[in-house]
């Protein structure tokens, strides 16, 4: 068994008007994929943060990266280690596809340098991985929601980083996109070895394309185990303080709202 | 491809408009010259008619077009550093607190003219820096950097004229402070202080250029690319202040000019800075030059202020920008 990639240890966090967690521990494992689950308010988006060093724990607390102090990472030092694709984002309207992907080389150079062919190698891969090499010389205002999407991840995975981070990377797609960005997601982690985090907000999603979840209770503290071993009305209730049913269906978890 | 032959001719173009404003500008009022005359007088004999040319009309228009490429380029950097397509640096305010500090210097200490841009960049930054924090709240709306820009302007101008009223001794018409510019009897001292300090500047957005175009995304994309945004705002606005300011302190507040160039060349050139940066700096050029030569042709022998005729036409482009739904940074 690799060793984990995060390792975190008595994390508390605050804000200033309320606190959000107390001591909490637990790994992420490599190689896998990993959702962040939560009622909205539990803290999840601030895990997000805290995580990729927008947000910054209380002393005491310990996230280590790869078995290094994720405070002792500088921000371009980082940007080599774990690639983010943000919920929210925005592009100049006549940029390509294929310059936007081409900012993901950004951390691999140094401000004034130009691209070297080892870049648009990357580039040229992970346009190709995304299924977007029809779509290199579109701006990226012609794209539907669902293409641009995955042109954010072939940034991400152009910065050729062993881990990415995505934050509710389907909230405003339709379900055929919903799809295809989710199946690109799990390429990503099967065929390139990429240890994913991702925030869903769809409780099926998660269960379906994760190995495994952590769970924010509403009081800060979290469960952490497989689909399987938490697909249950119990934890569901606990989780987010409603009554859902969880079915399966061969095999499937499959988990509804009776109204 | 194809796009980029449009970019180069697009660039020619101007270049040649440029070439041909300049010799035109050149020639235009009391004293003529032909074209030869003035090559042979500026480098081959003494000519006393392209002597006066080059003491009384290169000043003017060698300014116009540095002020005015550097109003352009500053625009430009201010819409991305705001990411606010009508942020226009006279508008908000920067303009004429770089003005007014620089005249108070030049009125209070005259000895200090040589270093009064290093005050009117001072004034511009503090007008920067009161204009960013009173507007920020959680994030910057453009309409609100718009109103509080306004509502700072307004008491820059006043104060300006305030003081220019004390300092002409009571006169109403306040005396050295020139808030709609004017390049009238500027000299090759002007030119001189002007190009010292604009060049530098200018070269600084130029590098700046390609980081610049990290600002067209969100703050948290930026900065999982590993590039600190606060600290590339910092000198992106601070390049943009020193533009502006600079260009106040000689030829006084030129409204529009820093929106209505970038606003075009983005539809000539696309949004990559490191195309629309030089490109505004050439369109700056041509614009400042073209309004400052008409000002002294429209109604000669009377003169009308290169800011007064952008105002007049930079108005209603203003206007036509807020009621267009269109949004530079998608």
């Amino acid at each position: 068994m690799d060793k984990p990639v995060f390792k975190v240890q008595n994390l508390s966090f605050a804000y200033p008007s309320e606190p959000v967690f107390d001591g909490i521990s637990f790994d992420i494992a490599r190689g896998k994929i990993t959702a962040l689950m939560g009622a909205n308010g539990s803290g999840k988006s601030t895990l997000f943060k805290l995580l990729t060093k927008n947000l910054k724990p209380q002393a005491g607390s310990q996230i280590t990266l790869d078995g290094r102090d994720l405070s002792s990472y500088r921000l371009s030092e980082l940007a080599k280690n774990l690639a983010v694709v943000w919920q929210n984002n925005r592009a100049p309207q006549d940029i390509t596809v294929r310059d936007l992907v081409a900012y993901g080389r950004v951390p691999h150079k140094k401000a004034f340098q130009s691209m070297t062919s080892e870049d648009e190698a990357a580039i040229t891969e992970a346009l190709h991985f995304c299924d977007l090499d029809d779509f290199a010389q579109r701006r990226m205002q012609e794209l539907s929601g669902g293409q641009q999407q995955r042109v954010w991840i072939a940034m991400g995975l152009a910065q050729q980083t062993p881990l990415m981070f995505l934050d509710e990377p389907t909230t405003f797609l339709d379900i055929h996109y919903q799809v295809r960005v989710l199946r690109l997601i799990r390429k990503l982690n099967r065929e390139l070895g990429l240890t994913v985090v991702i925030i869903l907000h769809d409780i099926n999603q998660s269960f379906e394309l994760c190995d495994e979840l952590i769970a924010l209770r509403p009081d800060g503290s979290l469960l952490q185990g497989s689909p399987q071993s938490l697909a249950d009305e119990g934890f569901l209730r606990e989780i987010y303080n409603t009554d859902l049913r969880v079915s399966r269906v061969d095999s499937q978890v499959i988990v509804h709202a009776p109204l | 491809m194809r796009k980029s032959l449009i970019t180069a001719l697009v660039f020619v173009l101007t270049a040649v408009l440029l070439v041909g404003l300049f010799f035109f500008a050149v020639n235009q009022g009391s004293i003529q010259v032909t074209f030869a005359e003035l090559l042979r007088g500026l480098f081959v004999d003494y000519d006393p008619n392209v002597a006066a040319i080059y003491d009384l009309r290169f000043p003017r228009i060698l300014i116009a077009m540095l002020g005015g490429a550097a109003l352009a380029v500053a625009g430009a950097l201010f819409q991305a550093v705001l990411r606010n397509p009508v942020a226009d640096p006279s508008i908000i305010g920067i303009s004429s607190g770089a003005a007014l500090a620089s005249v108070l210097v030049v009125g209070l200490f005259p000895l200090l003219y040589f270093s009064s841009p290093l005050f009117a960049i001072g004034g511009g930054l503090i007008t920067f820096a009161i204009v960013y924090s009173l507007s920020y709240q959680g994030g910057l709306a453009p309409m609100r950097v718009i109103l509080v820009g306004i509502a700072v302007n307004a008491v820059m101008v006043g104060l300006g004229e305030g003081i220019g009223v004390l300092m002409s001794g009571g006169a109403s018409m306040g005396g050295g402070v020139s808030f709609t510019g004017s390049l009238a009897m500027l000299t090759w001292n002007d030119v001189r202080l002007l190009a010292y300090y604009v060049t530098p500047a200018l070269l600084a957005a130029a590098l700046l250029s390609g980081r610049c175009n990290l600002l067209g995304l969100e703050d948290d994309t930026v900065r999982s690319l590993g590039v600190n945004v606060t600290l590339l705002r910092v000198m992106v606005s601070f390049v943009a202040v020193t533009l502006v300011s600079l260009a106040s302190a000689v030829m006084g507040v030129i409204a529009f000019l820093g929106l209505i160039v970038p606003h075009l060349a983005r539809l000539l050139v696309g949004s990559d800075n490191r195309v629309l940066l030089p490109y505004c700096a050439l369109g700056g050029a041509f614009l400042m030059l073209l309004a400052d030569t008409a000002g002294r042709l429209i109604a000669h022998p009377f003169e009308i202020n290169a800011g007064i005729l952008m105002a007049i036409v930079g108005g209603p482009l203003f206007i036509m920008l807020l009621r267009s739904r269109s949004n530079f940074y998608g």
